[in-house]
């Protein structure tokens, strides 16, 4: 009789450790089956590149939310680097455009970008001890109102098409942008779960004063957090701006909630120490797979974003209850 | 004939299967000021925090002016008259003094808006009769120390309070500020209030109580009148226990110094406190609360910043960071495990690995899972942990005790040069404690420099080679092994300051 | 026995840094006196505080949670749920009567929403509220089908064009908003223990106040105040976009940290300091308009604003490193 009790214990600790994953494979199941258009090879192709650029952003976004704090300003790290980028590189008057390698030049500016924003918000936050929701936002409005200042609110078209190579062109049927997604992902999963470096995120993220009198410079750690963010964000943008094969000030105005909704359904806790890459994966795809489901079966935009504010609502609930119990 | 308002009889307690108090039995009588005493850890603020309705007794039972008293909270025992002035006051540094007295019932005009004039009223007055004349509509964080403790005072007089509890009240006083409390105490008393005063400082006590209690490992040794009491007999009573074996000593041979303090000075906790410590010695560091050892340790290895001093290794000074000190092989176990010392929702694994990360790299920055394994293995054995799997137990599902051995386990991995530990056996079972002992002393055999801050005078009477008093900031004593007296040790630590 | 206070010079380190921002204001008002002369005349100013009504009125309800050392994120939602609901009250031809209280009860709604997540769950607020201003905004485009709304009639007038001695109305209700907000901030049992919680809420459930109640009605009057700033909004500006009150929260919170509201909690004023707050920013952007300053940069100064005024709290009342 106890064995069996043991077996259902152990049975469902594994169903509500992985119910994410459960649920996006029940979703994509269910819309597989009943969803018109959902199981079409160029639907499956838009939901790969939707979802890697969502992975992209939501990686660096996971290192911030690990540490109890957020990063608003990755919306202006990939619209600023999304419009100086091209300005580089826009083969009509970009300031490289007769360089065959502009675009490559382009690509170091916008990881740049994110560095730089990265650590002026990891400034702000470490030295300044400013809370990072409103130093990051503050910081987001600054540079997305730059984007659009620069840019005049158009957007800048010519870009080279070895560069929109990474958002557009296939290798195997999978858009490169996959690909990319997939390196960052094995990367940042290896940085976190393998690396000293990783540990410290962890320990910092939990008890941060345990962790500097067992010697971590806690400082140290959070800076690289954002910086990490930035840089990832960058990164994210660098393949949407190839994927719609322009320089736009605007393009990740109403990414936010995909980003925190991806990071907290794939269990990252939002009061800090817990969390994974793959939990954030999962999440990313959920939500990417979600929204082309629920945009099929004829839902409105708004619709669908009430529905994942509303699955953000429940989820940090949970995660606040489970808190409280312990 | 004295009367008496306030009877406990048989008092019981118990916290998991630790007995805290075993039978307490306590008079006091009206108008009178009784003061508490004993070691830390003796039982006095659990037995203050069940009066006070903060914890329930167990067994045992309690006459309120005749009448049985079971307060079922605070507030509940606050309506009974029982008010406690706790070490830290619950007072609103931004709110004024007089909303401060009044925050958990605001007077009010016609219900709904705070009457103001009538608070001011009333708060110069209840201050008045403390003595105090302040401006009480300033906010209460720009007084000192000793104002704050009379507006808490004062919340209570507001009350009608007929036993009012002091705990340790003069630790954060200047002495100006400690004569007003006293005369306050006085007329206070005069007035029909009754006071329990528990303290260390073995002068006030006897300059303020008419009776004094004394508690010793939850039990009351005795309560007489401060007239047929001397210091002498109070300390005896304090400390009498019989040393028994249970306390693992080795001879040593003491190396060359390895860490100096030289007049370590913080403002408002300790100063000019300068000591050494040589290599395979253990050396103790005793004090009663507010003494300043564990500020003195937390500024050393850099956790608090200090104002003057300096501390070096092997004539080497140290920067005042955990990273430096731990570069030069100093390790610090914090008195507080829970918060300081352990990752709660980490893994056992985790928690051990912490401190020397760099012991386990392997290739590309990563960590060796053997590595970390074996590491892990060896200290759990070491130190002996109880656990079934130390890669998936979190360290909040440990004992207390084990949960302690994990903080130690944490900094024997980089072999330490010098050991300084802050309460290594509070709150771990008796084994447990046996073992620690054991491993200090292996510390010690292979020429580690240890520093134990405890409270309980017979552990450091046992393994130390020497120890040193700490009182009010001060360094007040350092006695050798041979020259141990609980009743000289305790002398020093009561010392005024 | 003596006062024990502290010394004079923490005397000036307190009350310096508190006033400060009156003097930015004198000055800000010189220099864009200097670089335009419009700015001072009465009907720019009656403008300025025209155009300040609505969102001072949501800034006086964020005062209150932010003294909880909590933040309303949805604020700009509400605003929207509000003028929207109101707006189609209005064009069915509700009078005033039906369509304040609509007014109150939206903001009320999203606010009890926000108040059971982080006073009674106890979830961080900027990710509660973060939920709840996606979640509520998607579901009043749902309403709206995501369409412009546009009024007219009755209401418009009589509130537009109604004034006293050339005051409009409105700015009397914010004024009135402002004075309510004051007086129970400083002259209630609630807002005095909204100050203690916000200074120290472990030691206020020590003392024995409800906090969970106390925090729960904060996160209500800022739904509430920001569901009367939409009513306002609509029936200025005369239509409802899809996107009105996006990222009007921000604004609106820096006009509480502008006004001297610290954001760690128990610290700043509804008046003079919010009020200050309010018209400081309407002043920027005003002022921006006068010297034709280039419209794409109002975003970017705003920005620097809130990053300026937070960094100013933050250096004087120190917050974690989060």
């Amino acid at each position: 009789m106890r064995d069996i009790k043991t077996q259902n214990n152990r049975a469902t600790a594994f169903l509500l450790r992985n119910i994410t994953l459960l649920i996006l494979l029940a979703l994509a199941v269910y819309s597989i089956l009943f969803v018109p258009n959902f199981a079409s090879l160029s639907n499956a192709q838009s939901i790969a590149s939707q979802a890697s650029y969502l992975i992209l952003v939501a990686i660096g976004m996971t290192f911030v939310i690990l540490n109890g704090g957020i990063d608003f300003s990755v919306v202006a790290v990939i619209n600023l680097g999304s419009v100086v980028g091209a300005m580089i590189m826009s083969e009509k008057d970009g300031l490289l455009s007769h360089s065959g390698a502009g675009f490559l030049v382009a690509i170091l500016v916008m990881l740049l970008i994110g560095v730089a924003i990265g650590l002026l918000n990891g400034f702000s936050v470490v030295v300044l001890k400013m809370p990072s929701f409103i130093a990051t936002m503050a910081v987001n409005l600054v540079f997305s109102g730059l984007a659009v200042f620069l840019t005049k609110s158009d957007t800048i078209t010519g870009l080279p098409k070895a560069f929109r190579a990474l958002g557009n062109s296939q290798f195997l049927g999978i858009p490169v942008s996959v690909f990319i997604a997939l390196a960052a992902v094995l990367a940042t999963h290896y940085l976190l779960s393998r690396t000293v470096f990783g540990r410290r995120v962890y320990a910092v993220g939990t008890t941060p004063l345990v962790a500097r009198i067992s010697g971590t410079n806690v400082k140290s750690v959070i800076l690289r957090l954002f910086v990490l963010s930035g840089f990832f964000a960058a990164l994210s943008g660098i393949v949407l701006t190839a994927w719609i094969g322009a320089g736009k000030p605007t393009v990740a105005d109403d990414m936010t909630m995909d980003i925190v909704s991806a990071v907290v359904i794939g269990g990252t806790s939002t009061f800090g120490g817990s969390g994974t890459i793959t939990g954030t994966v999962v999440g990313a795809l959920l939500i990417t797979v979600m929204s082309s489901s629920l945009s099929l079966m004829g839902l409105n935009w708004y619709t669908i974003s009430t529905i994942k504010g509303f699955i953000l609502l429940a989820v940090a609930l949970i995660d606040a209850a489970k808190r409280i119990a312990k | 004939m004295d009367e008496t308002i306030l009877e406990l009889h048989g008092i019981r307690k118990s916290f998991a299967s630790v007995r805290v108090l075993e039978g307490v039995d306590l008079t006091l009588k009206r108008g009178k000021v009784l003061g508490v005493v004993g070691e830390n850890g003796a039982g006095k603020s659990t037995l203050m925090n069940i009066l006070g309705g903060i914890i329930k007794r167990d067994s045992g039972e309690m006459l309120l002016e005749g009448a049985v008293y079971e307060p079922k909270n605070p507030n509940d025992a606050k309506k009974k008259g029982i008010s406690f002035i706790h070490q830290e006051l619950s007072l609103f540094g931004n709110l004024s003094v007089k909303e401060n007295l009044f925050i958990d019932g605001l007077p009010t005009k016609g219900g709904v808006l705070v009457n103001y004039p009538y608070m001011s009223k009333r708060a110069k007055e209840a201050l008045a009769l403390l003595g105090v004349r302040v401006n009480v509509d300033k906010p209460i964080d720009s007084y000192s120390m000793g104002i704050r403790q009379m507006v808490e005072i004062a919340k209570s007089l507001l009350r009608d309070t007929r036993v009012l509890i002091f705990d340790e009240p003069t630790t954060s006083l200047s002495q100006v500020e400690k004569e007003d409390l006293f005369k306050v105490i006085g007329d206070l008393t005069e007035k029909g209030v009754s006071i329990i005063y528990i303290s260390h400082v073995l002068e006030d006590v006897f300059a303020l109580c008419e009776d004094i209690c004394v508690i010793r490992d939850g039990k009351v040794i005795g309560q007489k009148p401060t007239s047929r009491l001397d210091k002498d007999a109070v300390v005896k009573m304090m400390v009498g226990r019989e040393i028994t074996d249970l306390y693992p000593y080795i001879q040593k041979n003491p190396g060359k110094d390895m860490l100096k303090i030289e007049d370590l000075t913080s403002q408002g906790k300790f100063e000019d406190v300068s000591f050494d410590l040589r290599q395979g010695e253990i050396v103790g560091m005793f004090g009663l609360v507010g003494a300043g050892r564990s500020e003195v340790a937390r500024a050393i290895f850099g956790v608090d910043p200090y104002d003057s001093g300096s501390v070096s290794i092997e004539g080497e000074a140290i920067a005042p960071t955990p990273q430096a000190c731990i570069a030069k092989g100093v390790a610090f176990v914090t008195e507080n495990r829970k918060e300081e010392g352990v990752l709660l929702t980490k893994s056992i694994q985790e928690n051990l690995t912490l401190v020397d990360l760099d012991g386990i790299r392997g290739k590309f920055a990563s960590i060796n899972k053997a590595k970390e394994r074996s590491a892990c293995k060896r200290i759990i054995d070491l130190v002996k942990i109880k656990t079934y799997d130390p890669a998936k137990q979190e360290a909040r599902q440990l004992s207390g005790g084990n949960q302690q051995k994990v903080v130690i386990g944490k900094w024997l991995m980089k072999a330490p040069r010098v050991f300084i530990m802050d309460e290594p056996t509070r709150g771990v079972d008796v084994g447990a404690k046996f073992e620690i002992y054991n491993y200090i002393n292996d510390l010690a055999a292979q020429n580690t420099a240890v520093l134990i801050i405890s409270s309980e005078m017979e552990e450091l009477m046992g393994i130390c080679d020497r120890i040193l008093v700490l009182s009010k900031g001060r360094l007040t004593g350092e006695m050798k092994r041979g020259d141990y007296t609980q009743q000289a040790i305790m002398e020093y630590a009561v010392m005024g300051g | 026995m003596n006062t024990n206070e502290l010394s004079a010079k923490k005397f000036l380190v307190d009350v310096l840094p508190r006033y400060g921002f009156y003097l930015f204001f004198a000055l800000l008002i010189a220099v864009f006196a200097l670089l335009s002369p419009t700015f001072l005349t009465f009907g720019n100013i009656v403008g300025i505080l025209l155009q300040s009504t609505s969102i001072g009125i949501a800034v006086v309800g964020m005062t209150f949670v932010i003294l909880t050392a909590g933040i309303d994120l949805s604020a700009g939602t509400t605003i929207f749920f509000s003028a929207t609901i109101c707006g189609h009250l209005i064009g069915n031809g509700s009078g005033l009567v039906t369509v304040i209280p609509a007014a109150i009860l939206c903001g009320a709604v999203m606010g009890a929403i926000n108040g059971v997540a982080i006073a009674r769950f106890k979830v961080t607020p900027f990710i509660a509220t973060l939920a709840t201003m996606t979640f509520g905004r998607g579901l009043t485009l749902t309403f709206s089908q995501a369409k412009a709304q546009y009024l007219s009639g009755e209401i418009q007038n009589m509130l537009m064009n109604s004034n006293v001695a050339g005051i409009p109305t409105i700015v009397l209700c914010m004024l009135l908003v402002f004075v309510a907000g004051d007086v129970v901030l400083r002259w209630t049992p609630f807002g005095r223990w909204i100050y203690a919680i916000g200074h120290n809420d472990a030691a206020a459930e020590k003392i024995g106040l409800s906090v969970v109640r106390i925090k729960f009605t904060a996160y209500l009057i800022a739904g509430i105040t920001a569901g009367i700033a939409g009513l306002i909004s609509s029936v200025r500006v005369g239509a409802v976009m899809p996107s009105l009150g996006m990222g009007q929260e921000f604004v609106i919170i820096s006009c509480a940290v502008l006004g001297g509201v610290s954001l760690f909690g128990g610290k700043g004023h509804a008046l003079p300091g919010a009020l200050v707050g309010v018209l400081i920013i309407s002043c920027i952007e005003n002022g921006l308009v006068l010297i034709n300053a280039n419209p794409y940069l109002y975003t970017v100064v705003r920005g620097v604003v809130i990053y300026l005024s937070v960094m100013i709290d933050s250096i004087q009342n120190r917050g974690e490193l989060r």
